[in-house]
């Protein structure tokens, strides 16, 4: 992702427009190559010396907040050295020794100060010890490893990290997309769920998708981390054939304003379709669920659930119970009172005729309204639970058995 | 206040709740309060020592300005304690705003001492605990006063001249706080934003100056520059890369002083190879006449002069910092050292285990070193400020304390200009030894 001051908009009345580069331009695949050279040849370089090394690319190219943001791309790639923790350990032992040597009557000369230091630290020479001294400031640690990238892949990703940064600012987000393949489909949904962006989804017939998400700056918790998640989900729109984004944007110090971006705008996801996705929490609840429970089994993909009234559900996980049933669970966090307040209505309406338990962050509990209608809900009592931060197997378990009265 | 046709009602910035919730009070105007979310106190505070006459003062002044306003105080002249006994004369929901994480463990800690009886709540570096008594770093505090700004009726901003800043004055528009108190030793900026500063907490309503406390309330104090003339290779490097960057410059009819030059300079200079080199000779310039071999040798011939007593050295950037650190085996502390560290050496700092600590510039302000009597400003910049507050680090007093700050300029180098120019300000009118 790309800060704030490396991002490039223009603006046309109330249209704000990324500013996106060609990926096909000579001059910038020369800068993007030269710039990749640098970190994937860096291994066993300190940050500082990649600095160096990329600082004349940077100052020489005609933009240098462009190239500024191609390093930034590349610099999310790389995986320096953790810092030695004895590390503090051993320097202020050093301090401790510079102090006693500095009272000495001899130590007016500083050649003989620091071999001093150098003997009652143990190190073999002074100048050593000191540029051993600092050698786990962040600038000074080795780099370990680059992710590979092309200079094309890494122009793409700029782009697309124009447009998302933009919409990290985001108040209200509307998405209308269209794909034959309903695989593809599926794993945007999928994706939406996991990033937890649940809001308003419609089909519109067989191929037509319509979202309303509420942006980062109309909901009034975790405001950021919930807008480096909508930016997430602009890679997994990307997959779709045709597709139209609409948001209103607001920047602190900015006046308000909109994009608009579709599938003409070149944008190349960098994420795969793939069913095997998921966040590393979900990874470690399936795991845990395979090892203690027995007469549930958690399926590969879950179905979209048609709830009615232009209402689906995209569960979180699905499961199949021995006896073949299934079930479906669906997660709300913190952000989703709206939707969770809907789900409970349909349900309710439906009377029970959908086997999808409901899962709340505790957190949504502490909002009247919420405590009030889910305390007044049968089906939560029943088939509802609170978690906090993420549902534990136990207490899942326990809830989906319901299903089976 | 403007009106709203979405909701039908005027709507207004929190800031003003305190003037609209009196003038409706005031003109009897029945109203219904279901923003403010801060309560009543009976906040007890076991202050051990007495204010002094210059912080009754101040407490006075502000408290005669509807209890909103500045004070203007030297650092080391006790700003915090104005600030506590303020905290039990409102006895409101307190919100401590401070710059640093540093400076918010310091006031943690030292409200924890007065007020025995309350849970001091923690905003920034990792912890979130809001308490009737809350301090936070300015940072945290923006990203969370969407929803806390109704929270406390009492907002104390220290070090307040960071408050106008264009994020951070967003803290103060969405804080409810009737009352309010900013505390500062040097209101005045570059950009001259103070007028904004006084809108957003109120009035200036009082000043003292470290002249008129010093030998009484602060310790007295010498200054000393140091002229260091550059090493004859080094003078010679200087004076090629000066020309180089001064000729580009004038050639490209760019003046550092006119509004927006330097910016226009960087961008010049980025679109040719000529401009790309007048850059580089800027920065081996500034670097030469800042941490050039005759300063570390300086240094050193100081640091040897006060053996016994404790120093604290300043530098304008990190690498000097850390070159210092190198050559003397000395502490450094830069916003890139560890929170943990930091403290730790701070702590080690005050026990005398070291006897001397580096920094670039997160010591200039707040953080309390009580017994440090000897500063040297290896490098600075021309800000008024900065060496005020740096001036500022060794007064606090104690007995038979007598404070000397060493200024070390580069001598036939820009950085006589930048010592003028810090100097400008009433603590540096007199004669240097």
């Amino acid at each position: 992702m790309l800060t704030k001051d490396l991002l490039r908009h223009s603006r046309h009345r109330d249209r704000i427009f990324p500013r996106t580069l060609d990926v096909n331009n000579r001059s910038l695949q020369t800068l993007a190559s030269n710039l990749i050279e640098v970190f994937s040849t860096g291994v066993d370089l300190t940050q500082e010396q990649i600095n160096e090394l990329t600082h004349p690319l940077i100052t020489a190219y005609r933009s240098p907040v462009i190239a500024r943001g191609l390093e930034k791309l590349l610099k999310d790639r790389c995986t320096f050295r953790e810092p030695d923790k004895e590390r503090i350990h051993h320097r202020a032992k050093v301090f401790e020794a510079a102090a006693l040597c500095f009272q000495k009557e001899d130590a007016d000369d500083l050649p003989t100060f620091r071999k001093q230091v150098a003997e009652a630290t143990n190190a073999d020479d002074p100048d050593e010890l000191a540029a051993t001294l600092y050698d786990d400031l962040p600038s000074r640690l080795p780099l370990e490893a680059f992710k590979p990238i092309t200079d094309t892949q890494l122009l793409h990703r700029y782009n697309m990290a124009q447009a998302q940064g933009l919409l990290i600012w985001a108040e209200k987000v509307t998405i209308s997309l269209q794909d034959p393949d309903v695989g593809r489909r599926r794993q945007l949904l999928r994706r939406l769920r996991f990033l937890q962006l649940l809001a308003s989804v419609r089909m519109e017939g067989e191929e037509r998708v319509e979202m309303e998400l509420d942006g980062p700056l109309s909901i009034l918790q975790n405001t950021q981390k919930y807008g480096l998640q909508l930016a997430q989900f602009l890679p997994a729109i990307c997959w779709m054939d045709r597709w139209m984004l609409r948001a209103e944007i607001k920047m602190r110090g900015a006046q308000a304003g909109y994009i608009e971006l579709d599938q003409d705008l070149g944008l190349r996801s960098h994420y795969a379709v793939s069913s095997s996705y998921r966040p590393e929490e979900f990874k470690a609840l399936e795991a845990q669920f395979r090892d203690d429970v027995a007469h549930w089994k958690i399926l590969e993909e879950s179905p979209i659930l048609d709830l009615g009234r232009q209402q689906i559900s995209i569960p979180d996980l699905s499961f199949r119970h021995k006896s073949r049933r299934l079930a479906h669970l669906e997660l709300f966090h913190r952000w989703h009172k709206g939707p969770l307040l809907q789900r409970l209505d349909r349900l309710e309406a439906r009377k029970g005729r959908i086997p999808l338990i409901l899962g709340v962050d505790r957190f949504l509990g502490k909002d009247d309204e919420v405590k009030a209608r889910l305390e007044a809900s049968p089906w939560f009592e029943t088939h509802g639970f609170w978690f906090n931060a993420f549902p534990t197997v136990k207490r899942l378990v326990g809830v989906l058995d319901t299903l089976l009265k | 206040m403007v009106w709203d046709e979405r909701v039908r009602a005027f709507r207004a910035e929190a800031r003003h709740y305190g003037p609209i919730a009196l003038s409706l009070h005031r003109r009897g105007i029945p109203f219904s309060d279901e923003a403010k979310q801060f309560d009543k106190r009976a906040f007890t505070g076991y202050d051990e020592h007495p204010p002094r006459p210059h912080q009754k003062e101040s407490l006075a002044a502000w408290n005669s300005s509807s209890r909103r306003g500045v004070v203007v105080l030297p650092t080391g002249a006790g700003k915090s304690l104005v600030a506590r006994l303020a905290i039990t004369m409102v006895q409101r929901d307190v919100l401590i705003l401070v710059p640093t994480i540093d400076l918010m463990h310091q006031w943690v800690e030292q409200l924890g001492q007065v007020f025995r009886d309350e849970t001091i709540g923690i905003m920034g570096g990792g912890d979130f605990q809001v308490e009737p008594i809350t301090v936070s770093t300015y940072d945290s505090a923006l990203i969370h006063m969407e929803r806390l700004g109704n929270r406390f009726g009492f907002l104390i901003c220290d070090e307040c001249h960071h408050l106008p800043a264009p994020t951070t004055r967003q803290i103060a528009v969405m804080s409810m706080a009737p009352f309010r108190l900013g505390l500062t030793a040097t209101p005045e900026r570059t950009d001259g934003a103070e007028e904004d500063l006084y809108a957003l907490l109120g009035p200036l309503c009082h000043r003292c100056e470290i002249t008129e406390l010093e030998g009484a309330y602060l310790a007295p104090y010498q200054l000393e520059r140091v002229s260091v003339a550059l090493d004859p290779d080094e003078r010679e490097a200087y004076d090629i890369a000066y020309t180089r960057y001064r000729s580009f410059a004038a050639a490209n009819g760019i003046h550092f002083g006119a509004k927006n030059g330097w910016n226009r300079f960087i961008q010049v200079c980025a679109r040719s190879r000529e401009g790309r080199e007048a850059f580089a000779a800027y920065h081996l310039q500034k670097r030469l006449s800042r941490a050039s071999r005759s300063k570390l040798r300086q240094v050193w011939s100081l640091l040897r002069f006060h053996p016994g007593e404790q120093a604290l050295l300043f530098t304008d950037d990190n690498a000097t910092a850390y070159t210092i650190g190198e050559t003397f085996f000395l502490p450094v502390i830069t916003h890139k050292t560890r929170v943990s560290e930091r403290k730790s050496l701070l702590q080690a700092f005050r026990e005398k285990r070291v006897n001397a600590l580096v920094t670039s510039r997160v010591l200039n302000e707040g953080v309390d070193v009580p017994d440090v009597a000897v500063g040297i400003i290896v490098s600075g910049t021309g800000s008024v400020r900065e060496h005020v507050q740096r001036l500022g680090r060794i007064l606090r007093p104690k007995e038979g304390k007598q404070a000397i700050l060493y200024e070390l300029v580069s001598a036939e180098t820009a950085e006589t200009f930048t010592s003028e120019r810090r100097r400008q300000h009433l603590a540096y009118q007199r004669d240097f030894v």
